[in-house]
């Protein structure tokens, strides 16, 4: 039903934490659809579950309970070396705090993910060198992480994420590092990726003004999605399943989770049809949504 | 998995932390090149010592005036004057195994010659002494049974004596004074270089016992008797036949002790490869703390760096590497780590080795075992904890090793 095929589909994700006697449960039945080349923002106060789930999207991490479909692979069943090949053809992962290798020039930084697949050195430079000049550090390839500013070191983590050419772009607090001013250009690069590479990202963020780039927020709240809004053109299908899901978590199976009702008990601006989220969206989504009333306000 | 991708991470790796590359070689590097440096001076010695007893001749056998018991007091070599020239002639005469003898007096003595003089061993043997010895001239010849027999002033000098006293002249023919007695020198012994007890043995002036026992200490026994048999097989048997000789001429009751001892090269041997062992356990042991010390140090950078390496595990897993690619990185780092340091280690120990014999004089003798245990030993330490931390680590969720702490 839904106008594109979804690239990630969790059902009733739940993730516990054991700390002694303590169970400490960071998702507590999350389902979620995007589908191909989507932009979406998840928000919520601290320790809502955002990095949990992200993790898990992006193959770092297993879910306790629940399914998890990437490109419609139940990645419960795949082996290691098959997770892994997800990780680097599939997925890339942006972290708050870069990850770069130390004492690695941005160049060798990028070409990492190259390293795991086999492809010629020389078709490997260049698109590590590619892909540094689609961030815009076309001239510092020699430059090691400590010889770069924060936001340059995180265009690196951008662009080595992008350089295997993924379907997803996941970032958990790409800007949070980062002061307004870069964390703007930051989200320059990704809505550019989004927008002409169609590349799906999903990114997590306290800011308003980061979650502005996005066509569609989830707010999750002690492990919950419990708001799942489009903003200027969503996709309706996409939103329907995930609030079909949504209400339906608390039940058994996920039986029957595609097929139900659509529109059911989320918070969400109204509607848009789908044909609206067929034509190209703008770069950037109108201010008003930012101050959208449906919005919950979070404690960030 | 493509092992030359896991070659150039590993290599490209090492490059990039060089001080931690170095700090973990250069623990196999003290480790190995400790451990062959330690056990070559032990072996080395071991050699030399062996070396020297075997110079002094399979065959040969001593007796030495003094006695284990004497009315109730130990007595120790050379204590007592029982040994005299008759013994030597009666062992000579009556034991068919024995093929040379020589009695031997000997006392340190001033020589002088000219404006200078010289602190040395004075030893009287007999004309068969070079035999015995199978110690040949440099100059000169040794002196014979008729300047034995006529108590003949004349001497045969070492290397070291030359050196010491006749710096710029041939010392065959002139005079030289012993205790104030002029000795004609007729020849000089080739170099020998030190026993097998460290003693320089060319720091010696020989002259015929019977001069020594008249002309210079007025005595008429003799300290010891050298004796060579006819083959080394007939030693034992030469023994019994010196033995029975002695305790005859000096009337010993049966069950009565020996007023001699009679000691063979083989007893030598013996007693320096005991006090051999004693040394190679001893460096033996230092060395295996060494070793220890060196794999402790391996250990200990290795764990020190689990930390900084769990996350760069996380990373490399989080953009794509499976867990075999990530543990023959670290394989082939380890491999590569040890074997550096252990193939460095061992030009160390060598060169240790060397240096040692250059400066202090000591021989060194480098043992393949030696090479073998302490390189096999680094090079396992290495291996182990170069590798176990990232098979811990590739074993984790990507997002538990990028947490690590
Ligand atoms: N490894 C862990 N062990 C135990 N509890 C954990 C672990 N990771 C996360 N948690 C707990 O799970 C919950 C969700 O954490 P998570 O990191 O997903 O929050 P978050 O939404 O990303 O918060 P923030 O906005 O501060 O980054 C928190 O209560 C946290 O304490
Ligand atoms: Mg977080």
């Amino acid at each position: 039903m839904a106008a594109e095929p979804a690239v990630i589909d969790v059902r009733h994700l739940v993730k516990t934490y054991r700390m002694g006697e303590v169970e400490v449960r960071a998702l507590n039945g999350v389902s979620l659809t995007i589908a191909a080349g989507d932009y979406v923002a998840v928000m919520g106060s601290s320790g809502s579950g955002k990095t949990t789930l992200m993790n898990i999207l992006g193959l770092l991490d297993v879910p306790t309970q629940g399914s998890y479909l990437l490109d419609g692979l139940e990645v419960a069943r795949l082996a290691p070396r098959e997770l892994a090949e997800l990780r680097n053809r599939k997925i890339g992962f942006v972290f708050q705090n870069f990850n770069l290798l130390p004492r690695t020039t941005a160049l060798e930084n990028v070409e990492l993910p190259l390293l795991y697949r086999s492809i010629s050195s020389r078709a490997r430079h260049q698109r590590a060198r590619d892909a540094l000049a689609r961030v815009g550090l076309a001239d510092r390839h020699r430059h090691r992480p400590n010889q770069l500013s924060g936001g340059q070191q995180q265009r690196v983590a951008i662009a080595r994420a992008l350089v295997n050419e993924p379907r997803v772009i996941l970032a958990d607090e790409p800007t949070g590092n980062l002061d307004s001013v870069t964390g703007e250009e930051m989200m320059q690069v990704l809505t550019t990726l989004n927008e002409r590479d169609g590349i799906l990202i999903m990114l997590v963020t306290h800011e308003q003004d980061i979650a502005r780039h996005a066509r569609r927020r989830v707010h999750v709240r002690d492990g919950c999605i419990i708001a799942d809004e489009l903003l200027d053109g969503a996709s309706p299908a996409s939103l329907a399943a995930g609030a079909a899901q949504q209400e339906q978590r608390a039940g058994e199976g996920r039986a029957g989770g595609e097929g139900a009702p659509q529109g059911a008990g989320v918070v969400s601006p109204e509607p848009v049809p789908a044909e609206r989220q067929a034509a190209a969206p703008p770069a950037t989504p109108p201010a008003e949504a930012a101050s959208s009333p449906s919005m919950p306000e979070m404690g960030t | 998995m493509n092992v030359w991708i896991a070659l150039r991470v590993a290599l490209r790796s090492l490059s990039k932390n060089t001080l931690r590359t170095a700090l973990t070689a250069l623990g196999v590097i003290i480790g190995v090149g400790a451990v062959i440096a330690m056990v070559s001076i032990g072996e080395g010695a071991k050699v030399s010592v062996q070396a020297s007893i075997d110079r002094l001749g399979t065959n040969v056998i001593m007796a030495f005036a003094g006695s284990t018991m004497r009315g109730g007091a130990h007595g120790g070599v050379g204590s007592t004057s029982t040994l005299t020239d008759e013994d030597a002639a009666a062992i000579a005469r009556e034991c068919p195994a024995v093929q040379y003898v020589s009695p031997g007096v000997r006392r340190p003595a001033q020589v002088v010659y000219g404006n200078r003089n010289w602190s040395t061993n004075v030893n009287g043997n007999g004309h068969a002494y070079q035999y015995i010895r199978d110690w040949p001239m440099a100059r000169g010849s040794f002196y014979t049974q008729r300047h034995e027999a006529t108590a003949a002033k004349v001497a045969v000098v070492g290397a070291t004596v030359v050196k010491n006293l006749f710096p710029d002249v041939d010392p065959v023919g002139v005079t030289l004074r012993i205790s104030n007695i002029p000795f004609r020198v007729i020849g000089v012994l080739s170099e020998k270089g030190s026993n097998a007890f460290g003693q320089d043995q060319d720091d010696v002036v020989m002259i015929p016992y019977t001069t020594a026992q008249k002309r210079l200490m007025g005595i008429t026994n003799i300290s010891a008797i050298l004796v060579s048999a006819k083959s080394s097989g007939q030693v034992q048997e030469a023994v019994r036949q010196i033995t029975s000789v002695l305790r005859r001429r000096h009337r010993l009751q049966p069950g009565a002790p020996n007023d001699f001892f009679v000691r063979t090269q083989l007893e030598f041997s013996e007693t320096a490869s005991e006090s051999n062992r004693i040394m190679t356990l001893l460096l033996g042991s230092i060395a295996a703390i060494s070793l220890l010390v060196g794999g402790i140090g391996i250990m200990n950078i290795m764990l020190v760096s689990v930390t900084e390496r769990t996350r760069e595990i996380g990373i490399r897993m989080a953009v794509g590497a499976k867990r075999g690619d990530i543990l023959l990185q670290f394989l082939i780092e380890a491999v590569v780590l040890s074997l550096l340091g252990g193939i460095i280690g061992v030009a160390t120990g060598i060169a240790t080795a060397k240096v040692i014999t250059w400066l202090a004089g000591w021989p060194t003798l480098v043992g393949v075992q030696a090479i073998l245990l302490a390189f096999g030993f680094a090079v396992l330490i290495g291996l182990f904890f170069g590798y176990y931390p990232a098979r811990a680590a590739s074993a984790l969720n990507p997002i538990d090793a990028l947490r690590y702490e």
